[in-house]
């Protein structure tokens, strides 16, 4: 295929041209083994890394399928390397099995002698299998299925998981056809049952779906597949209540049926719904909320924005391999780079949709993102200059000339839900002040923030300003625009969440804006370069503009 | 008998250059006349040389002409069809001849048309083995045979057998007829009885089918077998070995063969590689320009160097390996003189990197293939790379084997049918020689690595119009048009124009190569881009030109505000400044005539920078009546940095064997165009060839040509030939002449008598005669003995004095006469094996 839409790299990124007429089956077809990395406008960027080959693996495909979709859709005759590596990385997984054995219980099988001689030779797996039963089959401790399967994905043998899980104590859940806040029929949109489809055919694995396309439904009609008593993690407390009402609205559970498991209520119902925070509370070295884990025989643990998931959650999560394990997240990459503990703690990639996919099926809106740049004073410069590393950010970062801006910003869109968001309080307090908005911290009260949550819903409050605990888990439908003064340093992930704030679904179909206001010349200038390439990498139009511009 | 010699006198001019192009080893040092011509194409060596040259049906004529040779048959061509039982054999292009393959061993001088057709040249028996072809010895029998030796006669014999037995006896026959003709028996077989196969055996010995030659061993007879065989030595000559079509499971390497079948694919898979490694290359020179590459002692590169490389050059360290010895190899680094630890360029590199790219590869490949590093010796099983540019990893026959590599890839893909085993390809060109299995994949890797050939295909044209030429055609039209993303990245949709890659070069970081080529403008390569004298306005119009997505806002964004600051730090070098007390004395100094050739100029109101030294500004002002103090420089002043630091060396001078040079770096570059078929190659002797036939022809005709310029049979040194001078071998060690003694660097001077004497001696081991020869011992005494000769080889004979039954051992050089003695053999040695 001399001119199909591939461009085959030497350093194993793959190069897909958006506007080539095969470009989308190009797309579908390298989508199961390749990890989107970028996609600004014209030429989207997928990489290939043994995870992702291995998801593919997991997903059934073969290396024959793979390197014959490169070959097909490649432009350019595509490295002979390549595709060897490609071949012997596939290779690699499902050469270890994880099965039930029927008389030895939990097994790991090997298709290769060599292998099992290779990983059982290793330190790594030392302790945690027992006797050879015969030349490919030694025994696994139940209890180290987990720790097991971490240890040879560090081998580079990940095993296949192919032991089951128990069905846990059932418990009868179904969707609701009315949705009984709005009166009207609803039904999952089908990249939501694509989903749903995908995880219960797998039996465990990780849902990724941008923010705004409805993970919490996906969750739901996994629990209704599934049936059974269910543990939901999420991130924080404001998030276990969006998932109770959420759950409340789609599913025939009742409220009796739904516990909270928080810092401030422990009740344990066939659905619970438990904070990463409470999990991994300690109390003189010990984990004290470990037994929720055993409280009940769940068939289902979900866990919210997994790529948030502290670290002692994993470990947890090693001793509950024989559960059935949902993972929802907007996004694999992990700040601390633990993905290879996702892929074999909670299981493999089981749906991915890109972001511009779902947007163009207009499920989430479209935003237009704006960098404003402005120029310190004179004074602030030099204040600036001569300050220490450290102070650097925040001197920038809470420039006084921000709050002027936002001013502005507001003027230009008023009435419109707009949404402050920023890192230093003092700033934010002084944006409130001056705008005359109410601000919401990690302070306000529970009660507060809902107070003041569904009055900007209702749109008698028509501009929040809020800190850092609008990153994660909590729905603002009406937001069409948000102003970022300040942000930790460019976070790739954070930057996610920001954006998903804007990202629902507008009534009238207007488009969303996301501005973040910028002091030239500084650190919070390099830190906006991160985000502008981020955000232009998500395809999303960016563009720079001067304040005096404005 | 005809002498070997009157055999060499009947041949012409060109049959003998022939010769010397075939064989060069007999043709230097210039062999002064025909007697030691003969000398030296009898000698073992250079007959096992030669057949080391041969290819398999080749070496096949030469078994079957050494059987019918034994058994006194004729051998003219129609029965060595006969023996060889076909007409033609399948070469690598086309079928050859049973005539063609004679002549190919007559020019060889392997073979000569004698009275009894054509006859191996002596030595060449000796050479081919005691078994040719799977034949057993001669057996020379007291009493004949009892049956006549046919099938039939053979056959009635087997009749006669208990049926168990017959059947027993006709497979150990089946088994022995087309060789091995051994087998081991136990050592008291006729007298033990145990089985029905040592009875089965037993008969057969007693029958006279086997003969026991000695305990433990039964052989069939080379008559009989010869017999057995349908009077043939062969079923058919080897074919070349034909591509294998089925379908193989799946394999990464199947998967890239579907693809890159086409020569289209194999051309710009090639192409795409060769530009990667000169890409490579280029930055590994500007690496070692600036800070020099690192060995240890023994001259071999440093591990952590070679760890820098992989690093700066984000490359795998056997690739890395593998750039290195190609710049070596190619003398675009050496050691520096000055400082042995240091690689640093060449001033060749120098000019190399100006040359297009067509021809920088060019160079890179003809470089290679001259020389016989063996980098892939370097590679361990586990992935790990050790002793780079170790100065033992080099074999002499590396060129060879690599021409020969290159020369079985060569033919189009589709032309062979289908891939096949090079391995048993080579073995077919040339099954006398072994060719470890890892010089030949090292070699394809290297190939690959250079971008000769992809997926086991050489380059289309790189044989016939040369490295340069064939990369010209096979390089993609150059692209250019890049697009530009919001996200500040660039993508050249194919192989960048010049235009557009000086651009992207200095205005962008590229990310990766391969099919296209992507970058990123960031503020850093927008700077680099002011920094070459481009304007904003000018960046951003090429970009414009260039890109067809247009310039993302974001981009010119970027620009604007580079330029902005670009310039607000400004740096220049100067050697010293002067500081004047009052604007007065300033204007007067650089009003004044003096101080014009100091290069100054002002800095600021009453300071001067100037580009001389310090004393030349300290005199001239000074000279020119001004009051001038020098001030204490500690700390103030800064000297420019040597920007670049980038130095060149002269490339060390080709010989042949340079001291300080890395072992196994080619003497010249080699021509791809020169690289001969896998096989069956016409031999064209050069003028020079021809010139060194006609004087030594003219040497043995009884001419008094004593002294005649290149008659000296080596007293000259060096003989030219072909207009320089002819390599010694390929093959260093044991290539001193017969009779040399072995220590001489100087090929000994063998006078025309000794010659003489080898070839009788040679002929009489061949026949089997008996000879008086003369030897003088250490005091000058000459005793005469009569032997018969049995093998000549490493200047020794070994020979078997018949009246006093001892073995002797005389070196040649005692040896002072050679003649046929009247005696008879006595008792002939019994078939020894």
């Amino acid at each position: 295929m001399p001119n199909g839409p591939l461009i085959v790299q030497s350093d194993k990124s793959i190069l897909l041209e958006v506007g080539h007429p095969q470009a989308e089956d190009a797309r579908r077809a390298i989508a199961p083994f390749a990890e989107l990395e970028r996609a600004p406008e014209h030429v989207h960027t997928y990489r290939l890394t043994p995870l992702g080959l291995w998801n593919a693996r997991a997903a059934g495909m073969d290396a024959e399928s793979a390197v014959n979709v490169l070959i097909e859709y490649s432009r350019f005759p595509v490295p002979h390397t390549l595709l060897v590596d490609i071949a012997e990385t596939m290779a690699r997984y499902g050469r270890l099995t994880l099965a039930q054995h029927p008389v030895h219980g939990l097994v790991l099988i090997a298709h290769d002698p060599a292998v099992l001689a290779e990983v059982l030779a290793s330190k790594r797996t030392a302790g945690l299998v027992g006797a050879r039963v015969d030349e490919d089959t030694v025994i696994v401790h139940p209890s180290e299925r987990g720790n097991l399967k971490q240890a040879l994905m560090k081998l580079g043998w990940p095993a296949e998981d192919r032991a089951g899980y128990v069905d846990g104590e059932a418990h009868a859940i179904a969707l609701r056809e009315i949705d009984p806040a709005a009166g009207t029929a609803w039904s999952l949109r089908p990249y939501q049952s694509h989903a749903v489809d995908s995880f219960t055919a797998g039996g465990s694995g990780v849902v990724v779906l941008p923010c705004g396309a409805g993970k919490t439904i996906v969750g739901a009609a996994s629990m209704a597949q599934v049936s059974a008593t269910t543990l939901i993690l999420v991130t924080n407390t404001v998030s276990a209540r969006q998932w109770r009402d959420e759950l409340l609205r789609r599913t025939s559970l009742s409220d009796d049926e739904i516990g909270e498991y928080s810092g401030t209520r422990k009740d344990v119902r066939p659905v619970t719904i438990a904070t990463y925070q409470v999990l991994t509370a300690r109390r003189g070295g010990t984990y004290t909320h470990l037994e929720l884990l055993d409280a009940r025989d769940w068939g289902l643990i979900i866990y919210d924005e997994v790529h948030l998931l502290p670290a002692p959650i994993f470990r947890m999560t090693a001793n509950l391999q024989a559960r059935r394990r949902l993972g929802l997240t907007a996004t694999l990459v992990r700040e601390d780079g633990r993905e290879d503990e996702v892929f074999s703690l909670i299981g493999p990639k089981r749906f991915d949709a890109p972001w511009k996919d779902i947007e163009a099926q207009g499920y989430i809106a479209p935003a237009d993102c704006t960098e404003i740049r402005f120029t310190l004073s004179d004074a602030d410069r030099l204040v600036y200059a001569v300050a220490e590393r450290e102070d650097k950010y925040r001197l920038a970062a809470s420039a006084p000339r921000k709050t002027a801006i936002v001013r502005q910003l507001l003027d230009r869109h008023a009435g419109e839900p707009t949404l402050v968001i920023g890192q230093y309080l003092e700033q934010l307090e002084e944006i409130a002040n001056t705008v005359d908005a109410p601000l919401i911290t990690g302070k306000t009260p529970v009660k507060e923030r809902q107070r003041l949550f569904d009055a900007f819903r209702s749109g008698e409050v028509s501009t929040l300003v809020v800190s850092k605990v609008a990153n994660f888990s909590i729905d603002l439908p009406e937001a069409t625009i948000a102003i970022q003064v300040s942000g930790s340093f460019g976070s790739r992930q954070e930057e996610a969440q920001r954006l998903g704030r804007v990202m629902r679904p507008k009534r009238d179909a207007r488009s969303a804006h996301f501005y973040t206001i910028v002091a030239r010349d500084t650190v919070d200038q390099e830190f906006a370069a991160h985000r502008q390439r981020f955000l232009a990498e998500q395809g999303y139009a960016y563009s720079i503009v001067d304040a005096e511009d404005l | 008998m005809v002498s070997f010699v009157d055999v060499l006198g009947e041949s012409d001019e060109s049959a003998l250059a022939r010769l010397f192009a075939a064989r060069p080893d007999v043709a230097s040092p210039s062999p002064g006349n025909l007697m030691s011509l003969a000398a030296r194409i009898t000698n073992p060596v250079s007959v096992r040389r030669a057949l080391s040259t041969v290819t398999t049906p080749e070496l096949e004529v030469l078994d079957a002409l050494a059987v019918l040779q034994s058994l006194d048959l004729t051998r003219d061509i129609d029965s060595l069809t006969r023996a060889v039982d076909c007409t033609s054999v399948q070469g690598p292009h086309r079928s050859i001849t049973v005539e063609e393959i004679t002549d190919r061993l007559t020019a060889l001088f392997l073979a000569h048309w004698g009275h009894e057709g054509l006859t191996l040249s002596p030595g060449v028996v000796d050479a081919l083995g005691p078994l040719p072809a799977g034949f057993g010895p001669v057996i020379t029998r007291e009493n004949p045979l009892p049956f006549t030796p046919s099938p039939e006669g053979v056959a009635h014999i087997l009749q006669g057998l208990t049926p168990e037995r017959r059947l027993v006896a006709e497979r150990i026959l089946e088994q022995l007829i087309w060789g091995p003709p051994l087998a081991k028996v136990p050592h008291d077989l006729m007298t033990r009885a145990s089985t029905v196969t040592h009875q089965a055996l037993q008969d057969m010995v007693t029958s006279g089918i086997l003969t026991l030659t000695e305990p433990g061993r039964v052989v069939l007879d080379r008559e009989l077998a010869f017999a057995l065989r349908g009077h043939r030595t062969h079923r058919g000559l080897s074919n070349y070995p034909s591509a294998t079509h089925q379908k193989q499971a799946f394999s990464p390497e199947s998967a890239a063969h579907t693809m890159t079948q086409d020569s289209h694919s194999i051309a710009s898979a090639c192409s795409a590689q060769a530009l990667s490694t000169l890409r490579l290359t280029e930055e590994l020179l500007s690496l070692w320009a600036t800070t020099p590459g690192t060995a240890v002692r023994a001259g071999t590169l440093a591990a952590r160097e070679l760890r820098r490389i992989t690093e700066e050059l984000s490359i795998p360290a056997s690739t890395a390996a593998l750039l290195v010895e190609f710049s070596v190899a190619a003398r675009l680094v050496r050691q520096d003189d000055d400082a042995p630890h240091d690689f640093v360029p060449t001033l060749m590199a120098c000019t190399w990197l100006d040359l297009p790219p067509a021809q920088r590869w060019e160079h890179l490949v003809q470089w290679w293939l001259g020389s016989s590093r063996t980098p892939w010796s370097c590679l361990n099983d586990d992935g790990s790379v050790r002793g780079v540019l170790d100065p033992a990893h080099h074999q002499p026959w590396i060129p060879h084997l690599k021409e020969q590599i290159l020369a079985v890839l060569a033919p189009p893909f589709e032309q062979r049918g289908g891939h096949h085993d090079l391995t048993a390809a080579l073995t077919w060109c040339s099954p006398r020689r072994t060719v470890p299995s890892e010089a030949v994949a090292g070699i394809v890797m290297e190939a690959t690595q250079l971008g000769l050939c992809a997926a086991e295909t050489v380059l289309p044209g790189l044989l016939t119009v040369g490295p340069r030429e064939a990369l010209e055609a096979a390089l993609p039209e150059p692209v250019d048009t890049c697009i530009i993303q919001g996200d500040l990245t660039v993508l050249v949709p194919g192989r960048p124009s010049t235009r557009l890659d000086d651009l992207l070069a200095a205005s962008a970081d590229i990310e990766s190569h391969g099919g296209a080529v992507t970058g990123r403008f960031t503020a850093a390569s927008v700077a680099r881009a002011f920094d070459r004298g481009m304007s904003s306005d000018e960046l951003l119009g090429e970009l414009e030109q260039l890109s067809i997505t247009g310039v993302p806002q974001p981009l010119k964004y970027l620009v604007a505000d580079t330029a902005r600051t670009h310039g607000a730090v400004r740096v220049g070098g100067a050697s010293s400044y002067v500081r004047f007390a009052d604007d007065a004395t300033a204007a007067a100094a650089l009003a004044h005539s003096a101080t014009r050739g100091l290069g100054l100029f002002e800095l600021a109101p009453r300071v001067v920078a100037s580009s001389a030294s310090v004393s030349q500004v300290t005199q001239t002002l000074k000279d020119a009546g001004f009051g001038v103090v020098v001030e204490d420089s500690t700390g103030a002043i800064v000297l420019a940095q040597d920007a670049g630091r980038r130095r060149f060396i002269p490339v060390r001078p080709v010989r042949a064997s340079s001291p300080g040079g890395t072992p196994g770096m080619a003497v010249e570059p080699r021509r791809c165009q020169d690289v001969p078929e896998a096989a069956f190659v016409p031999l064209h002797p050069s003028e020079g060839l021809l010139d060194l036939a006609r004087v030594v022809r003219a040497a043995s005709v009884g001419d008094d040509r004593e002294g005649h310029p290149g008659n000296g049979d080596g007293v000259h040194g060096h003989v030219v030939v072909d207009g320089s001078v002819v390599p010694g071998s390929r093959w260093p060690g044991g290539e001193q002449v017969e009779g040399s003694g072995g220590t001489s660097a100087q090929p000994h001077r063998l006078n025309e008598a000794g010659s003489a004497h080898l070839v009788r001696l040679r002929a009489a081991i061949d026949a089997n005669a008996v000879v008086d020869i003369d030897i003088v011992d250490s005091r000058g005494t000459i005793t005469t003995r009569t032997i018969v000769p049995l093998t000549l080889d490493g200047g020794r004979l070994r020979g078997r004095d018949t009246r006093r039954d001892v073995d002797l051992t005389i070196a040649v050089h005692r040896i002072v006469h050679v003649q046929e003695s009247g005696e008879l053999p006595a008792a002939p040695p019994s078939a020894s094996l």
